[in-house]
């Protein structure tokens, strides 16, 4: 890498050192195994009580919108949300409008549904307990088809079953049937959903998104066009202490806190060091 | 200059205004419309990957032919595509290096969970380490606004994580002291300045939308206008 | 080239113009931002009723004339603004609702089905959702909406046509005699029908497609279970290699067929069910507790009302939002006309376009390339044509300074348009020479997989200046900050609020979002653009000052106590 002339020589130093320190700091905790108290959020709270007060049949809409650059932020919280819905016999109805997310979304469904067989005895079958209806082209207007007729936009699911008589899709003719959708985005479909799905079709809408997203979340939050929100892997975290199933977000929360309070100290060591050479200067300058 | 102006231009117009039109007209026509202009979109849609491809193919090749600089990351190009064309046309078998369980997968859903996913993971994870050095050298208290600024990331970022809460307890008696400071610079000054964005763009959004309609805006077609 | 021209429009006319427009819609703008009715907003009025607790009485009440609905109240009219499947049917709260009780609406084709029994019934619960105030849309504001009952009734949910049922030998015959299946393609469908039929014991039935399990191989097409049967059965039968290859070519076969028409019947359903939902049908009103049933009833005689369900063409609820639009659309319109007659409107300086010139003379100085990264966005996304305006400029003065500009693309459509736009901008500059079709390239569709690529580039062959200009998720930092180790001077521009941080901390200028829409503007300074960029931001004025006079009069209206519903629905967004 050449040296820009404009930059401090040290500037690539000071780089890799910084590097080294984040790398400790996300590694170091991680591995230690210690986990931190906290507190789950307001808006994560509201999405779990929605989620369970949910009755068994119910249907819970869970488009995966992320891919697997967001998988680390976004599949604990895929995790938690089908394992609450296998604990309440809701029967969550799965797909993404993106081919590259196909993968994880059917890895989501598989993983939740092993666990449902070792944490709460329940064995669930595809096409009964759930229904993972895959990937179709169109994505607003795929949003916009499923609003008037969800197994026309969808005839097949992922396995090649018909959706028309399927048992997890009995009573379920669009998206107005479902009692509450929770986007799972790291792209931009949350607003697509609201405009195109949710507020059309009258149901309730929650999401999880990565923490980049989260701060942007709040204005449909405030005006109840999302009755909650999971931001990043804090939100995972604070959905897996609420559901008392421990998982990869809970873990990580301990590496987030070192990191974040190693950025913080960062700053302010540099602030401090250019207030400490501004009154060396002004003293210098003086005497 | 007919076929290669005014046509587009009056099929960009039409097609507007019925889009624009759709939205507010619920009769089944409407819906048939709308159905239609997916399916076409669809199928533009993949004929442009065909594009793509080609684009792709012969900026690779000739950076091979001609041995140029980096020529050496080209040749992953088509080991990568090919591979895993090849390996979904030839069907279902069990990927060799799968670490057997009782779900078999094909060697496409192997190459997808342990290629494709680690790697866009792997590139994702950089961001920790360049946002952690662009808030090293950008952070500066140089003056006022940036000052505030610093302190609201400051009490934002901390306020976000589990271990503000044992802070908090500890300087303030309760622990959601820090937390809630958090949330009230994301519920009021924060949402405040993201409304105002968005307002703007959204507008932005709308003129640009009618200069195109209109015609006035000519950059979609190609060319120099 | 560019000169600033003084502002020839007269601010304070403008303003005050403004500002009395603005004041019709002031208050309803201000609500809609800051003050929105939520969608439960009728599950929130203190108001309402309590739903009581349905364990109190001991004893279950009767029904009596009181708890019946005035038969002059009762009458059945189409949905407004809907597609043609929802028939409103509305009467008046009765002066009782005991503790339990429905509402019933009876539905048939014809009068005589409600004698023969031969009619459909839809039951309602008593609840604050269902009056007819929570549908402003619908039945407007008067108090009236207050004492009125409704419920949506969509004839093809009742009335269900009847499924085709499972691809048996009988069905095959009978779509070979409608046409639809070929006699040679039904002597092979039968074929393969009898062979599923023989197996039957063994397995699910091939034809009623089975349940998945999650242990079961997640296979691409959904014979593979019954493939399995098959193969298992042919095994019994001591098939041949062959025999067993050409049976399950014919079973792939046969999902094909299977497909094919599975979605020919739903198409058919939902056509069956256009047609129901266009009838005429007959209605009955009565109330329900426990055993007990009272229709409405006249002189002895129920009460019968007709209604049918008709597709509108006008959504009613969005009349709002389309005059607003229409009026913003007056607005830059008539800028637009000003500007023509009127050239020479002011436009205040954007750092980062100005900044393209010196990014592009200091790459020249160095020797280095210039690189332009597109966003992620299609063609059809406007910021992708905002950077196409920018690329154009950039691509004309890199030519003019006779350097090289090389231009990454993650959309093949994007590829085809910047390619044309580069190469005309060449021309234009005197340079065709200067075009080079691989430097303007896709360099790949998944997002990571572009970030990689263009930072390794941008690591190797050290450009002087990059412009990162569209749509971008979360490689707006990567690519920034890779740019910015390099040393190059960075304007990015982008669209995408989530990613302004990113780039305002990384890059020597920012375009945050509209001024990557005015920069075709800007660069051109055409009177026509630069007319639409001034009505656009007096149409911010305009929700500016709606916003502050909507605040201060809700306010006022909240602490004296006004009724300010009618104002909540005004400029709500509605969607019926």
């Amino acid at each position: 890498m050449t040296t820009n002339p404009g930059r401090p020589r040290h500037y690539e130093l000071t780089r890799r050192i910084i590097f080294v320190l984040v790398a400790l700091a996300v590694i170091l905790p991680y591995f230690s195994g210690r986990q931190q108290p906290f507190t789950p959020s307001p808006e994560v709270r509201k999405v779990f009580e929605k989620v369970d007060g949910l009755s068994p049949g119910d249907h819970l809409f869970i488009p995966i919108d992320y891919d697997p650059s967001s998988e680390a932020e976004l599949y604990p919280m895929c995790l938690s949300l089908l394992r609450h819905c296998f604990k309440k016999g809701v029967i969550p109805i799965v797909m993404t409008l993106w081919p590259t997310s196909v993968g994880i979304a059917k890895q989501g469904c598989d993983e939740a549904a092993a666990d449902a067989n070792s944490m709460f005895g329940k064995k669930v079958v595809s096409g009964k307990d759930y229904v993972f209806l895959g990937f179709r082209p169109g994505v607003q207007n795929l949003i916009l088809k499923m609003g008037d007729n969800l197994k026309g936009a969808f005839d097949k699911d992922y396995y090649n079953q018909p959706t028309q008589g399927m048992k997890a899709l009995a009573g379920v003719n669009s998206l107005k049937d479902i009692k509450l959708l929770v986007d799972l985005a790291a792209m931009g479909t949350v607003e697509w959903w609201i405009a195109y799905g949710t507020d059309r079709a009258g149901i309730p809408m929650a999401t999880g998104t990565t923490a980049v997203m989260a701060p942007d979340l709040y204005p449909f939050y405030q005006s109840n066009q999302l009755i909650g929100f999971l931001g990043g892997l804090r939100g995972a975290a604070d959905y897996e202490k609420l559901l008392k199933i421990p998982g990869r977000g809970e873990r990580g929360m301990l590496a987030q806190s070192a990191t974040h309070v190693l950025i913080i100290l960062l700053i302010l060591g540099a602030n401090i060091r250019i207030f400490a050479g501004r009154l060396l200067r002004k003293k210098e300058g003086l005497s | 200059m007919i076929l290669k102006r005014t046509i587009p231009l009056l099929i960009v117009f039409g097609i507007g205004v019925l889009a624009f039109m759709q939205d507010y007209v619920p009769h089944p026509w409407s819906t048939a419309f709308r159905d239609e202009m997916t399916t076409w979109t669809m199928v533009i849609g993949g004929f442009a990957m065909f594009l793509g491809l080609y684009s792709l193919s012969h900026m690779h090749i000739t950076k091979i032919r001609r041995k140029m600089p980096g020529w050496g990351y080209s040749i992953f190009v088509f080991i990568g595509a090919v591979g895993m064309i090849a390996v979904y046309i030839l069907g279902d078998t069990i990927g060799p290096l799968y670490a057997g369980t009782a779900n078999k997968k094909s060697l496409f859903d192997w190459g997808y969970e342990y290629i494709l996913v680690p790697c866009s993971a792997t590139v994702f994870s950089i961001l920790a380490f360049f946002m952690a050095s662009a808030a090293f050298r950008t952070f500066r208290a140089r003056n006022l606004a940036a000052g505030l600024l610093l302190a609201a990331a400051i009490i934002v970022m901390f306020g976000r994580v589990p271990v503000s809460e044992n802070v908090s307890l500890r300087l303030f008696g309760d622990g959601m002291v820090i937390p809630n400071l958090s949330k009230a610079i994301m519920d009021y000054p924060n949402l405040a300045a993201k409304r105002g964005i968005m307002l703007g763009i959204a507008l932005g959004m709308i003129s640009q939308s009618m200069r195109i309609l209109l015609g006035i805006e000519r950059s979609y077609m190609g060319g120099g206008d | 080239m560019r000169e600033s021209h003084t502002v020839t429009v007269r601010p304070l006319t403008t303003w005050a113009a403004v500002a009395l427009a603005a004041t019709p819609f002031a208050f309803a703008l201000a609500l809609a931002f800051e003050f929105a009715c939520p969608a439960g907003a009728a599950e929130t009025n203190p108001a309402t009723i309590a739903e009581p607790a349905t364990s109190q009485a001991a004893t279950q009440p009767a029904l009596t004339a009181s708890c019946v609905p005035d038969p002059a109240s009762f009458r059945a009219m189409d949905r407004p603004s809907d597609n043609g499947s929802g028939i409103l049917v509305v009467w008046a709260k009765p002066a009782e609702e005991p503790n339990g009780v429905m509402y019933v609406v009876q539905v048939a084709r014809t009068k005589e089905d409600f004698k023969t029994g031969n009619f459909k019934t839809a039951e309602v619960s008593p609840s604050p959702k269902i009056l007819a105030s929570t549908k402003p849309n619908y039945f407007g504001y008067s108090d009236e909406a207050e004492k009125l009952c409704y419920t949506v009734i969509t004839p093809a949910e009742l009335f269900e046509p009847a499924e085709p049922g499972p691809l048996t030998e009988r069905r095959l015959r009978e779509l070979a005699d409608q046409g639809v299946i070929t006699p040679e393609q039904l002597a092979r469908a039968l074929a393969v029908v009898a062979v599923l039929a023989k197996e039957k014991p063994a397995t699910q039935p091939a034809t009623v497609p089975a349940t998945r399990t999650v242990a079961v191989p997640a296979t691409r097409t959904a014979a593979a279970p019954a493939m399995k049967a098959a193969s298992a059965a042919a095994q019994q039968a001591k098939l041949t290699p062959d025999q067993q290859a050409a049976l399950k070519a014919e079973r792939k076969w046969f999902d094909k067929i299977e497909a094919y028409l599975a979605k020919r019947d739903a198409e058919d359903i939902e056509a069956r069910k256009r047609e129901i939902n266009a009838e005429q049908y007959f209605f009955r009103l009565g109330v329900k507790l426990g055993d007990q049933t009272l229709l409405v009833a006249r002189d002895g005689e129920p009460v019968v009302v007709q209604g049918a369900a008709e597709p509108n063409l006008f959504k009613w609820g969005k009349l709002n939002n389309l005059v607003l639009s229409l009026i913003f659309c007056a607005i830059v319109v008539t800028f637009i006309e000003i500007a023509k007659r009127k050239p020479g409107m002011f436009i205040r300086k954007i750092a980062g376009l100005e900044a393209i010139n010196e990014a592009i003379g200091r790459s020249t100085e160095m020797d280095r390339p210039v690189y332009f990264i597109h966003g992620s966005g299609l063609v059809s996304d406007l910021s992708a044509i905002a950077s196409l305006n920018i690329l154009s400029h950039i691509a004309y003065r890199t030519a003019e300074h006779d350097s090289r500009i090389h231009v990454m693309n993650q959309d093949p459509i994007v590829t085809a348009v910047s390619q044309e736009v580069v190469q005309q901008a060449c021309t234009r500059a005197g340079r065709p020479d200067a075009y080079n079709p691989d430097d303007v390239s896709l360099v790949a569709y998944e997002q990571f997989a572009f970030v990689a690529a263009v930072s390794g580039m941008m690591v190797r062959r050290q450009p002087g200046a990059i412009f990162i200009l569209g749509y971008f998720g979360a490689e707006s930092l990567l690519l920034a900050e890779t740019g910015s180790s390099t040393g190059a001077i960075q304007v990015a521009g982008t669209d995408a609020y989530t990613q302004l941080p990113f780039f305002i901390t990384t890059c020597d200028y920012t375009l945050m979002g509209e001024e990557l829409y005015a920069a075709s503007a800007y660069l051109a300074r055409e009177p026509r653009l630069l007319g639409s960029l001034r009505g656009q931001d007096v149409g911010k004025a305009f929700i500016m000052i709606a916003l502050l006079i909507g605040t201060i009069v809700l306010t006022v209206a909240v602490a004296r106590g006004w009724d300010v519903a009618w104002l909540r629905g005004l400029l709500k967004a509605g969607n019926g």
